[in-house]
C-alpha cells in the first residue's frame, strides 16, 4: 500500500523509538531552526527533536537508537574513555583521525566496527577530517557512522551522525548534510 | 551483543587469571550445548574484530607446552586449543569448549616457560572442571530463583554467594594448576615470580580491587609452595635461558606495543618492543613502533630520539611506509616542507591504499605551494 510500505521491523524500531522518545519526553524538546552554543551555530532539520547536555546536543527524528546527530566541542586535554592517548594543538587532521580510529578499536564491547573511509575535510571552514565506520549497536542492528572532526586552538569539535543502516541512513543523510553544511564557527576559536 | 552472551562474556572474564569463579554443580546437558554454543559465539566475535594472533610459530609453541601440561591431567577431554588475543590488559580465561585465550599484554609480564605453564595450568583446571558450566548452572538458578529481571544479574554476579564460588574456583585452580605444573617437570618457584610480577602490574594500573585478590592468591601459593617437602628438578626447556622464551613470544610482543600504542599505554609499549628490539635489533616495524612511542608520548625531547628510530626502520627496510609518512609529517609540522616532500612522495608511492593516503596528498600540495 502507497505510503505504508514500512516493513515489520521498521515498524517495530519506529514504535521502539517512539515510546523511547516519549520515555525521554523530559529532557527532549522541538529542535529550534538555529541551534547555537558559544563557539558554533548549526541550522536543525525541520521536524527533528533535541536533546542538551552538559557535553553534547543531539538531534534525532526517530529516535537515537534509529538516527542521530550528535554535536560536541571538547577541551583538548579532556581524556577518551578507551585511549590514553591526548590529542594536542599541533596535532594534524590524520593523527586526530588515527587518535579517534584508535579509542573505538580499544572499545572492548564494540561489534564489528570497521573504518570504511578516513578523509581529510573542511569543517565550519577549518581543516579537519571526515571518518566512515559501521559497527553492531548493542542490540546487534549494523550502524554505521560519518564523523567530522577538527582540532580549533585548544577544543576539539566533533559532528557525527550515526543511524541504523538499514533504511534509516540513507533517509535522513540529505538531513545531516545540511546541517553539516549549515555549521559556523561563531566565534573565531583561535583566540 | 545478546544478554546470554553478554553474560557468558562476564563469566568467562571472571575466571580470568588475574581479575578472577565455581566448582561443584555441573551445567545440564542442555545447559552445557548452550553455554558452547555461546562460547563459539565469543569466539567468533573475537575473530570479526581481528584480535587474534595468528601467527604459526607461536601457536605451535604455546600448544607444545599446553600438550605437555595436558598429558598430566586425567581427562577423556581433548586438548585446550591456545589462542593470543592482541589486548594489552593482563587477561588469561578458558571457554567451556576447550579453547584458552591468554592477551599480549600477560605474555609481555611473563618471564620464562615455567611461568606461561602456570598460567595455562590454572586455565586448564577451569576447563577441566568446567568452572564456567557450573558457575553458568548457578547464575541461572540465583537469577529465576529471585525473579531477577536481566538488567539487575550483574549484581547477581557480584553478590557474596557469587564472589565465594569465584573464589573457591580460583583456588581449585591455582592448587590443581600448581600440581599439574610440578608434574611436567616445571619450577614452581617461578609461580610466586610470575605472581609478583603481574602484583606489580597491576599496582601500575591501580586495579586495587584485583590486588587485594592477587594479594590473598599469593599468600595461599607461598604456603602452599612452601610446605611442599619434595621439589621436582626442573626440567624445562627455557630454565636458565630466557632468550629460548622471548624468541618463541616475540610475535605477541610486538602484537602488545601495537595494541599498548593505540590505547596511549606508552610504558607498556615502550616495555614491549624494547624486549622485542633487544631480541631482534634488524625488525623494521619494531624500530618504526618505537619511532611512534617516542613521538606521541610527547615526553619531550622524544623529536629527535624518534626521528632516529624512523631513520634505523628504513635503513633496515628502505621500503617501509610508515616510516616515510612519520618522517614526513614531523618535517611537515616543523616547516620544514622541502624536506617533507619526498618523505611524503615516497609514502604514496608505496602505499596509494593507506588510510592516510588522502591526507597525506593535502599535505604535499601544501609542500608544493
Amino acid at each position: 500500500m502507497p505510503g505504508l510500505n514500512l516493513n515489520r521491523p521498521v515498524i517495530v524500531a519506529w514504535a521502539a523509538a517512539t515510546l523511547m522518545l516519549a520515555a525521554c519526553a523530559g529532557p527532549w524538546n522541538t529542535a529550534p531552526v538555529q541551534l547555537s552554543e558559544h563557539q558554533w551555530s548549526i541550522t536543525s532539520p525541520e521536524g527533528w527533536m533535541h536533546l542538551s547536555t552538559q557535553e553534547s546536543d543531539m538531534l534525532s527524528k526517530d529516535g537515537p537508537y534509529l538516527e542521530y546527530i550528535l554535536i560536541q566541542s571538547r577541551p583538548l586535554a579532556q581524556g577518551f574513555r578507551f585511549t590514553r592517548q591526548k590529542l594536542k594543538p599541533d596535532m594534524l587532521p590524520h593523527e586526530a583521525a588515527q587518535l579517534i580510529t584508535d579509542n573505538m578499536r580499544s572499545d572492548p564491547m564494540i561489534r564489528q566496527w570497521r573504518l570504511l573511509a578516513s578523509e581529510p575535510a573542511t569543517v565550519g571552514g577549518q581543516a579537519g577530517f571526515r571518518l566512515t565506520y559501521s559497527y553492531q549497536d548493542p542490540h546487534g542492528v549494523p550502524t554505521k557512522t560519518i564523523y567530522y572532526g577538527v582540532i580549533v586552538s585548544n577544543r576539539f569539535f566533533n559532528l557525527r551522525y550515526t543511524a541504523a543502516q538499514r533504511y534509516y541512513f540513507d533517509k535522513e543523510l540529505p538531513a545531516f548534510n545540511q546541517v553539516f553544511d549549515s555549521l559556523k564557527f561563531v566565534v573565531d576559536l583561535n583566540t | 551483543m545478546t544478554p546470554q552472551r553478554c553474560m557468558l562474556a562476564g563469566m568467562i572474564l571472571l575466571m580470568a587469571w588475574v581479575v578472577p569463579i565455581v566448582a561443584a554443580n555441573a551445567a545440564t546437558p542442555d545447559q552445557t550445548t548452550r553455554l558452547w554454543r555461546l562460547a563459539a559465539q565469543e569466539q567468533a566475535a573475537l575473530e570479526q574484530r581481528g584480535v587474534v594472533l595468528y601467527e604459526a610459530s607461536l601457536s605451535s609453541y604455546l600448544q607444545t607446552v599446553a600438550e605437555r601440561l595436558w598429558e598430566q591431567v586425567p581427562t577423556e577431554l581433548s586438548t585446550p586449543t591456545i589462542k593470543v588475543v592482541i589486548d594489552s590488559r593482563m587477561q588469561a580465561y578458558a571457554y567451556p569448549n576447550g579453547y584458552c585465550f591468554v592477551s599480549t599484554g600477560i605474555l609481555n609480564r611473563i618471564e620464562n616457560e615455567d611461568q606461561l605453564a602456570m598460567i595455562l595450568a590454572h586455565e586448564m583446571v577451569h576447563y577441566f572442571r568446567q568452572h564456567t558450566a557450573a558457575l553458568y548452572d548457578h547464575f541461572q538458578m540465583t537469577s529465576h530463583g529471585t525473579g531477577l529481571p536481566y538488567a539487575d544479574q550483574g549484581q547477581a554476579v557480584g553478590g557474596a554467594a557469587m564472589k565465594s564460588k569465584i573464589d573457591a574456583a580460583e583456588h581449585q585452580a591455582d592448587d590443581e594448576g600448581l600440581a599439574i605444573l610440578k608434574a611436567a617437570g616445571y619450577c614452581e618457584t617461578e609461580v610466586l615470580s610470575l605472581m609478583s610480577n603481574l602484583l606489580n602490574s597491576l599496582h601500575d594500573q591501580k586495579a586495587s580491587e584485583a590486588v587485594g585478590r592477587l594479594e590473598d592468591r599469593i599468600e595461599t601459593m607461598k604456603a602452599r609452595i612452601g610446605r611442599t617437602s619434595h621439589r621436582v628438578p626442573c626440567a624445562s626447556a627455557t630454565a636458565g635461558n630466557p632468550v629460548f622464551f622471548f624468541n618463541r613470544i616475540a610475535p605477541a610482543l610486538v602484537a602488545n606495543a601495537q595494541a599498548a600504542v593505540t590505547c596511549g599505554d606508552w610504558n607498556q609499549a615502550d616495555q614491549s618492543i624494547s624486549k622485542f628490539l633487544a631480541l631482534k635489533p634488524d625488525d623494521a616495524r619494531a624500530h618504526y613502533l618505537k619511532g611512534e612511542i617516542l613521538r606521541r608520548r610527547n615526553d619531550g625531547g622524544g623529536n629527535n630520539q624518534c626521528i632516529g628510530s624512523y631513520l634505523k626502520a628504513l635503513k633496515i627496510d628502505p621500503e617501509f611506509p610508515s616510516a616515510h609518512r612519520a618522517l614526513g609529517e614531523l618535517h611537515f609540522k616543523a616547516g620544514r616542507f622541502q624536506t617533507a616532500k619526498p618523505y611524503f612522495e615516497a609514502f604514496l608511492s608505496l602505499a596509494p591504499q593507506d588510510n592516510a593516503s588522502e591526507f597525506i596528498k593535502g599535505y604535499l600540495l601544501q609542500c608544493r605551494d
